[in-house]
């Protein structure tokens, strides 16, 4: 009897734990998607004017935090960056942090231009986790 | 002349103080990942409220009696301390979130971090406190609010399907994160519902000295007033929906939720919005802070109103100020707004329960009420949200764990 | 009338119309053979507190004690100097004469070095 309940029970327990790294990666893919996409917004708000470098500066160090938060929660989880997916999330985050960093200093030195090519790559980065 | 003139300040007073850090934070976070969906809850969320507070407002004006008071009269102290205790927690909590959404809206135009600018936002509370009659802190800031219709012209500029608005007012089975779906919904109500608004509308009743004469002003404001606030509600949702959704962008910062005035307003998006935010965290900040010192002073027989002269209500005035500071305190502490915002409204859906179940005593009270006690509508409506209370309650903790 | 319902916990108010507080106790005498008779109300913090529980009454007890209060200091007001019992209950009595406007006197000396206040 102990052996036919373990038969059953640690499939269903594998089974269990898989669904809930699944549902854990989702939840960080769709993070990482919609930091990308605030990402865009804001750079696309500020090179058409519509909002000021104040603003841009302060919402895309907002969202590098935010980007930085969701790689150390990646980073901090061994059973999420063991999967191959994890790890790719990981290294897309890292991506973005970096695009994100350069993006700020595109605002403060009002470089339309460099804000443009760190932008092009925060989005090529962060759509590899769709 | 004068009851009508009261009747019409105190339904713009309420559409500009209906919206604060905790309906802009999930209607935002609803529209922008359920679109129209939860629509529902916030009109829910809204009749829920109108009830509860005309109550409040005719348990005021007839009985002479705020909530607080009342409490502790009908049910003892036995019975009052931990719900005094725990809303005094709550007040705490969401005062220091109020504090920091109204600190992000300076940072949103200023640049300056939002920890920077807790010190200037609690001394501007502390001063309107001090120095302002119930008249000005309620209709003058109530007035200032209404910058909050800003969200309602965006919602307008971007002209959503009337048919999809009118779905999203029926609940609905959401095809996507439903344990999210079910804690924004949980959570818009907790937003609404605020139990500190209960008893500062009967100490307003109180202080501005409305009588039973005046109980059809009272039901008025009480629904027309939510009625047309909820609207501006509604419009932080539809313009996350019709923005922010089809980008894919999830509300996790106020820096984010800007984002959504961008294409309705253009260059006057992010000012608009740091406008908006920021008069309705000031005007709901002030609110809090005056209701804490309404409870205790009511709880404990100290003299109150905002209308005394503050040395002559000292207690009551200190009382105010050590909230303040103690919100002032955990808002330095630089918790994120946005997070803090969300845990203290699950702290509210907790604590509801035991601040609507004494309704149902205090509104069939006779000796309190005279002849204006609850009917059957009040009744059924005021068990089923106890009923109702106590299981979101039960569900908002775990809720928050997965899809919070 | 219903003592717990009609008295305990209701504001009281001073032959001048001020808050004394809440009656936060009442106070029973026990005679032998008879019934025992109300004798008077109480207010305080520490009556307050002993009622919740003996170990809020010695809290609160503590905490007047280390603000420089003086001890005992709950007004006790005899039953007979009860005025009217109504929305709240008035009583012969006035607070500046007894220990029930202590705080509230000394927080208003406070305040008052405080500049502007409404």
């Amino acid at each position: 009897m102990p052996r036919a309940l373990a038969l059953i029970l640690l499939p269903a327990l594998v089974l269990g734990g898989c669904s809930r790294q699944d549902a854990k990666l989702e939840q960080h893919a769709k993070a990482l998607s919609s930091l990308t996409a605030t990402t865009a917004a804001i750079g696309d708000a500020w090179l058409a004017g519509f909002v000021s470098g104040t603003y841009a500066d302060t919402a895309l160090e907002r969202t590098l935090q935010l980007v930085e938060a969701e790689r150390q929660t990646l980073g901090g989880a061994s059973y999420l960056l063991i999967d191959p997916r994890g790890a790719r999330l990981s290294r897309q985050a890292e991506r973005v942090s970096r695009a994100l960093a350069l993006m700020v200093k595109s605002v403060r030195d009002s470089d339309a231009g460099g804000l443009r090519r760190e932008m092009s790559e925060a989005v090529s980065a962060g759509d590899g986790s769709r | 002349m004068s009851a009508i003139f009261d009747l019409v300040l105190g339904i713009v007073t309420s559409i500009g103080g209906f919206v604060e850090v905790g309906s802009i934070s999930t209607a935002a976070q609803a529209g922008a990942e359920f679109e129209f969906e939860l629509l529902w809850a916030i009109a829910a969320a809204t009749v829920m409220v109108a009830m509860l507070v005309e109550m409040s407002g005719r348990l005021a004006a007839v009985g002479r009696r705020t909530v607080a008071g009342a409490i502790r009269e009908r049910f003892g102290i036995h019975f009052q301390i931990l719900p005094l205790c725990a809303e005094l927690l709550l007040d705490v909590l969401l005062l220091a979130a109020e504090i920091g959404g109204a600190a992000i809206a300076l940072t949103l135009i200023s640049g300056v971090g939002f920890v920077w600018w807790i010190l200037p936002v609690g001394a501007v509370v502390w001063i309107l406190l001090w120095t302002c009659g119930f008249a000005v802190l309620e209709d003058g800031i109530g007035l200032l609010g209404l910058v909050t219709l800003a969200f309602v012209v965006a919602a307008w500029r971007l002209e959503p399907a009337p048919a999809a608005l009118g779905a999203g007012l029926l609940p609905t089975v959401p095809d996507h994160d439903g344990v999210r779906y079910a804690f924004l919904a949980v959570s818009i109500i907790g937003a609404t519902v605020s139990p500190y608004l209960l008893n500062f509308y009967a100490s307003g009743t109180i202080e501005e000295k409305l009588t039973e004469k005046e109980l059809w002003v009272n039901r008025t404001t009480a629904f027309v007033g939510m009625g047309f606030g909820s609207v501006v509600s509604m419009g932080v949702l539809v313009t996350a929906a019709m923005v922010l959704a089809p980008k894919h962008i999830h509300v996790d910062s106020y820096e984010q939720a800007a984002l959504m005035f961008v294409p309705p307003f253009g260059r006057w998006a992010v000012g608009l919005f740091a406008a908006a935010l920021g008069v309705g965290c000031l005007g709901a900040a002030v609110e809090i802070a005056l209701n804490a010192g309404y409870t205790l002073a009511q709880v404990f027989g100290w003299t109150w109103g905002a209308n005394r002269p503050r040395r002559d209500a000292a207690r009551f005035s200190v009382a105010f100020t050590l909230i303040l500071l103690i919100a002032v305190a955990i808002a330095l502490l630089g918790f994120d707004p946005l997070r803090l915002t969300m845990i203290s409204l699950a702290l509210t859906v907790i604590i509801l329960p035991a601040l609507v179940l004494p309704f149902i005593v205090l509104m069939n009270d006779e000796q309190y009420l005279k002849q204006h006690t609850s009917g059957v509508a009040g009744n059924v409506f005021l068990a089923v949200l106890t009923v109702l209370s106590a299981l979101f309650a039960l569900v908002v903790v775990p809720l928050e764990i997965f899809g919070g | 009338m219903d003592l717990v319902r009609d008295v305990l916990d209701k504001p009281v108010v001073d032959r001048h119309g001020r808050e004394m507080g809440r009656v936060d106790g009442i106070v029973l005498e026990r005679r032998e053979g008879a019934p025992p008779t109300v004798v008077g109300l109480e207010i305080g913090p520490a009556v307050l507190g002993h009622r919740l529980h003996p170990l809020a009454g010695r809290v609160v007890e503590s905490i007047e004690y280390v603000s420089g209060l003086p001890r005992r200091r709950a007004v006790r007001i005899a039953f007979a100097d009860i005025v009217q019992i109504d929305v709240d209950i008035k009583v012969n009595a006035a607070i500046a004469e007894t220990g029930a406007g202590i705080v509230e006197q000394g927080l208003r000396a406070w305040l008052r070095g405080l500049p502007g206040g409404r």
